[in-house]
């Protein structure tokens, strides 16, 4: 990943997505890549939101369902779907969503706070806003995204 | 095992030493420590000292005495460590490091700064100078070498080999036996009983081998003719030659130190290379990938209409072929004797036994036996536990050993050795055997189990490895650390695993463990469920079976039971149990499996495709672990399957049945 530089507190990049009929955006230095959508291996027991795993050059990557993921319903099947490939915390998951844009440039003081944050039944997937032109794109946090650790045996 | 092994495996094992001492160093240069950081180093030293004083290096013990004092103050608080500190034990660990290599050629040679940095320790060592050599357990005579193996010798051998019409039938190969024994052999083939061309019957057998094979231990060659076994008649006709074949020594005397002999040349048979394993880990997997790749064009090839060249196919034959050679190559640059992890293991029993009180008796068999470093090292905790466990629990105290009529010194046995495709290794003691009177008691007293169950005996062996079993109402200062048998039951069941125990009132018990030869690869049967492809580890696996409609038999609407050979064996239809449909046991093929207390389960599949070596992916990784499912493998056409663990699903579906018996009936 790129360095960071004196630039960073004045500018930060993101790619803007669409899911569920939304705009989001997501942190650019956590995207590996961007694909097109392949067929998964299911994992039994997993939440809803986890469609399965896929086989990325070697790699078991687990795809989660971002629209699912964020209460919205699952993503109906669609020719633009794409996976955007994300690491975070040396953990790297695909998330679908309906639609990549752009990459867009902003700086630090234009990501405006989640209002709704402290609202408890409020997912925290959502740190800030970001308006651009007539739109609000939110701005996702990935950790928050990784599938929960399925270590409940016993 | 001559003083020359023995030195050549401590200036081995005193690379990694010095390797972790500046690893330490570097840590405490950093700012990056903790006591723990002291602690290696400490140990590192000592460590470096104890063989140093067994070898008779004077100077090495004399230095890594003093600088062992200076670490011990250190660890106690007694002595900071400022920059003037750090800059005395870097150099004299680079002191240490260079006495190391010097000692491999004039154990008398010291180098410059020997004087300057141990006076330099000596300062620094003063106060706790006595506080250490009290604890030292290693005074330069304690180092008594241990009873080590007897290595098999290597010798001339013939064996005469004659398979049975059966063999060929079972798809064996002789050449295949012959090539697995490598290059050193000649084979002259007897055609003497080929009858006439009228007479001859193709289905039987008519020729027989006589092979001679060069340097290879009677191990070895056995190993070749493991599987045809019943087969073939074999014989092992081994050439006189008595100057090879040394009358085994069961212990050598712990001689004293012998006078080192000046300017032995290094020995440059004993080089070694040492490369990051990371490099390794990057060649296993790219081979792995290698072997993928071989299955997908085997795949392409299979899909196509046009039946197979013959000649694309030996060369795709050929291939994998090669890739499985390269990748047993590689799997051999990690493979590492267990030696070293049992030496460690000597000194934990000697601990143990000195904590008790019980006069033990160490005896490792196999020491020659190859395991992949990376499950050496992570063997060497769940060991160190068992071991003390056998010597604490396990062997009987000495006034209650007085009143049976074995020896007085109790015996502890740590054994290693390949069985098929395993390593196996093994705890054992010769105590009283597992008290399943008390462990019951205990485990109904601590909730684990009702207290109206009743268990086999294998059951209430396997209580021990339950979470939060413990014997703890006789807490010693060894086994009060809190730590149970489920961490050790964790600890090798992370590393694909597995770990039973047998036992035998008054006679002794004997805890197993179970190991994959690698991490990296497994063979396992590609099986379909609900329309996933899964994989079966063949390690599991007993047989598959499609039976006849009749032996399927149903106890209740949630119990079926498998009619084999006269007995029952109950079957776990997988796809309702992963959550993939609902189908009821059906008539389609079965596999049956052993689980770990020996017992047969049948899973009911949907489809048994072939049996594949396929490489391991880690799930925990990027995901997280799942029940019942081990890890994941990517098959030929690029798709990924999961990789089925028997035992976790055995106890998975015995759960589900405990907790929720299914009283509607799925048809």
């Amino acid at each position: 990943m790129t360095e960071t530089t004196s630039a960073k507190e004045s500018l930060s990049e993101f790619v803007s997505l669409t899911a569920g009929g939304q705009g989001f955006c997501v942190d650019i230095h956590t995207i590996r890549e961007i694909r097109s959508w392949t067929p998964v291996t299911m994992l039994p027991f997993s939440e809803p939101a986890v469609l399965g795993v896929m086989n990325l050059r070697g790699a078991v990557i687990p795809i989660v369902d971002l629209r699912e993921r964020l209460g919205l319903g699952p993503t109906p099947e669609g020719r633009r779907n794409v996976i955007v490939i994300v690491t975070v915390s040396n953990r790297t998951m695909g998330l679908l969503v309906e639609a990549v844009s752009e990459i867009i440039s902003v700086s630090s003081d234009a990501i405006l706070p989640n209002p709704t944050q402290s609202v408890e039944t409020q997912p925290a997937h959502i740190v800030g806003l970001i308006s651009q032109e007539d739109r609000m794109l939110r701005v996702l946090d990935i950790t928050g995204l990784l599938p929960a650790d399925r270590e409940d045996a016993a | 095992m001559s003083m020359d092994t023995l030195k050549a495996t401590f200036f081995a094992e005193c690379e990694e030493l010095v390797e972790a001492m500046t690893e330490g160093l570097s840590q405490i240069a950093t700012d990056d420590w903790d006591s723990e950081t002291v602690n290696a180093i400490f140990r590192a030293v000592h460590s470096i000292k104890g063989a140093a004083g067994a070898f008779g290096f004077e100077k090495l013990v004399e230095f890594a005495h003093k600088f062992e004092t200076v670490l011990d103050r250190i660890r106690n608080n007694e002595l900071a460590i400022d920059a003037d500190v750090l800059r005395i034990i870097t150099r004299a660990s680079d002191v240490l490091a260079e006495l190391v290599e010097l000692a491999q050629v004039d154990p008398n040679e010291t180098p410059a700064a020997y004087d300057p940095v141990l006076s330099e320790l000596a300062n620094h060592a003063d106060s706790g100078e006595t506080a250490a050599s009290s604890d030292d357990l290693f005074a330069p005579v304690a180092f008594a070498p241990l009873a080590l193996v007897i290595e098999e010798s290597v010798a001339e051998f013939t064996v005469e080999f004659e398979p049975s019409a059966a063999f060929y039938r079972n798809g064996h190969e002789p050449e295949r036996i012959f090539a697995s024994l490598g290059d050193a052999v000649q084979v002259t083939c007897d055609t003497s009983r080929i009858p006439d061309l009228a007479e001859l019957d193709p289905d039987q057998s008519y020729l027989a081998w006589s092979i001679e094979v060069h340097g290879k231990t009677r191990t070895e060659i056995e190993k070749a003719f493991e599987y045809v076994d019943g087969l073939a008649s074999i014989e092992f006709i081994e050439k006189e030659e008595p100057a090879e074949i040394e009358p085994p020594k069961a212990v050598e005397k712990p001689a004293p130190p012998p006078a080192p002999k000046a300017a032995a040349p290094r020995p440059a048979s004993t080089q070694t290379l040492r490369i990051d394993p990371e490099r390794v880990d990057r060649l296993i997997n790219t081979v792995g990938e290698l072997i993928i790749n071989q299955a997908v064009i085997a795949q392409k090839i299979a899909a196509g209409d046009r039946s197979p060249d013959t000649e694309v196919a030996s060369a795709l034959d050929d291939y994998r072929y090669l890739a499985r050679e390269i990748q047993e190559a590689v799997m051999s640059i990690r493979a590492q004797p267990v030696k070293s992890l049992f030496q460690r293991m000597a000194r934990v029993v000697r601990e143990a036994g000195e904590a008790t009180g019980k006069a033990v008796q160490f005896e490792t068999i196999g020491e020659t036996t190859e395991i992949d470093k990376t499950l050496i090292e992570r063997l060497a905790d769940p060991l160190t536990h068992m071991l003390r466990n056998a010597v604490d629990h396990g062997l009987e105290a000495p006034d209650a050993r007085a009143q049976t009529e074995k020896p007085q010194t109790g015996t502890v046995t740590l054994s290693a050795a390949h069985r098929s495709g395993h390593v196996v290794i093994e705890v054992a003691d010769d105590g009283a055997g597992l008290n399943r009177k008390r462990i019951l008691e205990k485990a109904v007293q601590k909730g684990l189990v009702p207290s109206d169950a009743v268990l086999s005996d294998s059951e209430i062996d396997n209580l021990l490895f339950m979470p939060g079993f413990s014997t703890a109402d006789q807490v010693t200062n060894l086994s009060g650390r809190g730590v149970g048998m489920d961490v050790v039951k964790t600890s090798i069941t992370s590393i694909g695993g597995r770990v039973s125990i047998s036992s035998e009132p008054s006679k002794g018990s004997v805890f197993t463990i179970l190991l994959p030869l690698t991490l990296a690869v497994l063979d396992g049967i590609v099986i379909s469920v609900a329309e996933e492809t899964m994989v079966v580890p063949i390690a599991n696996i007993m047989e598959t079976i499609r039976p006849e409609s009749d032996d399927v038999l149903e106890l209740t609407p949630s119990n079926w039971v498998l009619k084999v050979r006269g007995s029952y064996v109950p079957i776990i239809p997988l796809a309702p149990l992963l959550g993939l449909g609902r189908t009821a046991p059906n008539t389609g093929p079965f596999i049956l499996v052993e689980a770990e207390n020996a017992s047969v389960f049948a899973f009911a599949v949907n489809e048994i495709y072939d049996q594949r070596q396929i490489v391991i992916k880690s799930l925990e990784g990027n995901y997280g672990a799942i029940p019942g499912i081990s890890a994941a493998t990517i098959l030929g056409d690029g798709q990924i399957a999961l990789i089925l663990d028997p035992d976790a699903l055995i106890a998975l579906a015995a759960r589900e049945s405990a907790s929720k018996p299914r009283c509607v009936q799925e048809a």
